[in-house]
């Protein structure tokens, strides 16, 4: 609860829609360490702080702008990084630098995309800002660190501004470093297409958007190419799987021309056993590299004819990383 | 506007503040309330008679009931609803 201090102080703004008590808590719940310099930071430290929030700054001088602490209840628990490009936050914080001719200002909460980060702000140079410029820039950058301080937006958003002081959004990059979310009824349907090639391992592709996902069953092509030439195929398709390199070519057009792309490739193990094995690793990335960036891979492993468990990989900072899928629970 | 008979679950005397504290404490009071929860503000003057209930009503609160008392305050009954702050 608020202090009778706290709530004369900060009076104006606990009048707004988004704010309140809560609200107000929130602002003064996190410290801002705020590693850049000039008009820019002076700004959205005063700013920062008549809103109620601590600001620790690197350069100590204060300027023009000496600000009046905030008044906090108890000492904040969470730490926003605010820094100039190419740097990065920690955890949480924004990044300001500038791009073709614009200040550009990327914000990301704790359980953001820090790979998706690292891409969108690979290409920002520091900020150069002076005057007024600095001042407006200055403000938006603390509208972004209280918005992440009230847990409003998005994970990942970027803002940008012209030198004209034209405000737009920034579109972050779509996410390829975490599995991508698969409906229930898309993983029932997978399952079902896996089970059927029992005891063949089986094989599908997912395929859409962040707003859709489609099955595309595929057909196990290792077993023609096995018989083919046993030599360069040794395994047969009870223990390996592979697409067929025509049907792969179809799936990636269609997606294409749908506005779609390919988010994973999955298989399954028939005996077990769970997870991602070494010979999917070979397979996935031969060279140590991704052979098909920003792919999935999900393994349905079963047993005795049922799926006991599915598991990701997907490739994010330099390895295969893996994580849980739960399986369907009234799954036949 | 006759009020309903319901008890409520907290009150406020804010005949001794002025604006904008009196909508500030009304607003908190609410925040504090679980949904559904009924707020008692007494409540003194034109202008929060005028600024008050509407506020309220703009925040997504429901307003139950406006009664002026024999001392000449007003008693003003509102009702936490989910979407208000
Ligand atoms: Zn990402
Ligand atoms: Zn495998």
């Amino acid at each position: 609860m608020l202090t009778e201090p706290q709530i004369q102080r900060y009076a104006r703004q606990l009048l707004l829609r988004d704010l309140g008590e809560k609200g107000q808590e929130s602002l003064g719940a996190v410290r801002v360490h705020l590693a850049l310099g000039g008009s820019l930071a002076g700004a959205a430290a005063a700013y920062l702080r008549a809103g109620g929030t601590e600001v620790e700054r690197a350069s100590t001088s204060p300027g023009p702008w000496a600000s009046t602490p905030p008044l906090v209840g108890s000492p904040p628990a969470r730490r926003l990084d605010v820094l100039a490009a190419p740097a990065a936050p920690g955890r949480s914080g924004v990044v300001v630098g500038a791009a073709a001719g614009a200040h550009v200002l990327w914000s990301i909460a704790e359980e953001g995309c820090h790979a998706c980060l690292d891409l969108a702000r690979r290409d920002l140079a520091p900020p150069e800002v002076r005057g007024p410029a600095g001042i407006q820039l200055g403000t938006l950058l603390a509208f972004l660190v209280q918005r992440r301080a009230l847990g409003l937006g998005s994970p990942l958003e970027g803002i940008q501004m012209s030198r004209e002081g034209v405000l737009s959004t920034v579109s972050a990059p779509d996410c390829i470093h975490r599995p991508p979310a698969v409906p229930g009824s898309v993983l029932a349907a997978l399952l079902h297409h896996l089970a059927a090639a029992l005891p063949d391992e089986g094989c599908a592709v997912l395929v859409g958007r962040e707003d859709g996902v489609r099955l595309v069953p595929m057909e196990n092509a290792q077993a023609a190419h096995h018989a083919r030439d046993p030599e360069a195929f040794p395994r047969t398709a009870r223990t390996a799987f592979s697409l067929d390199p025509r049907a792969w070519l179809t799936v990636l057009r269609e997606a294409d021309q749908a506005g779609e792309r390919v988010l994973a490739i999955a298989h399954s193990h028939p005996e077990g056993p769970p997870g991602f094995s070494d010979e999917d690793r070979r397979w996935a990335a031969p060279d140590g590299q991704p052979l098909l960036p920003g792919v999935a891979h999900l393994v349905v492993a079963f047993e005795g004819g049922r799926p006991r468990s599915a598991r990701w990989a997907v490739w994010a900072e330099g390895d295969f990383r893996e994580s849980d899928c739960p399986l369907p629970a009234e799954h036949e | 506007m006759r009020s309903p008979r319901v008890t409520p679950d907290a009150r406020i005397d804010i005949t001794a503040e002025v604006c904008p504290m009196t909508f500030v404490r009304t607003k908190i009071a609410l925040e504090r309330l679980p949904v559904g929860g009924v707020l008692e503000v007494r409540l003194k003057g034109d202008e929060p008679l005028r600024n008050v209930p509407e506020s309220a009503r703009d925040l997504g609160h429901t307003v139950l009931g406006l009664d002026r008392l024999e001392d000449g305050t007003w008693r003003l009954l509102l009702r936490r609803e989910a979407a208000g702050c």
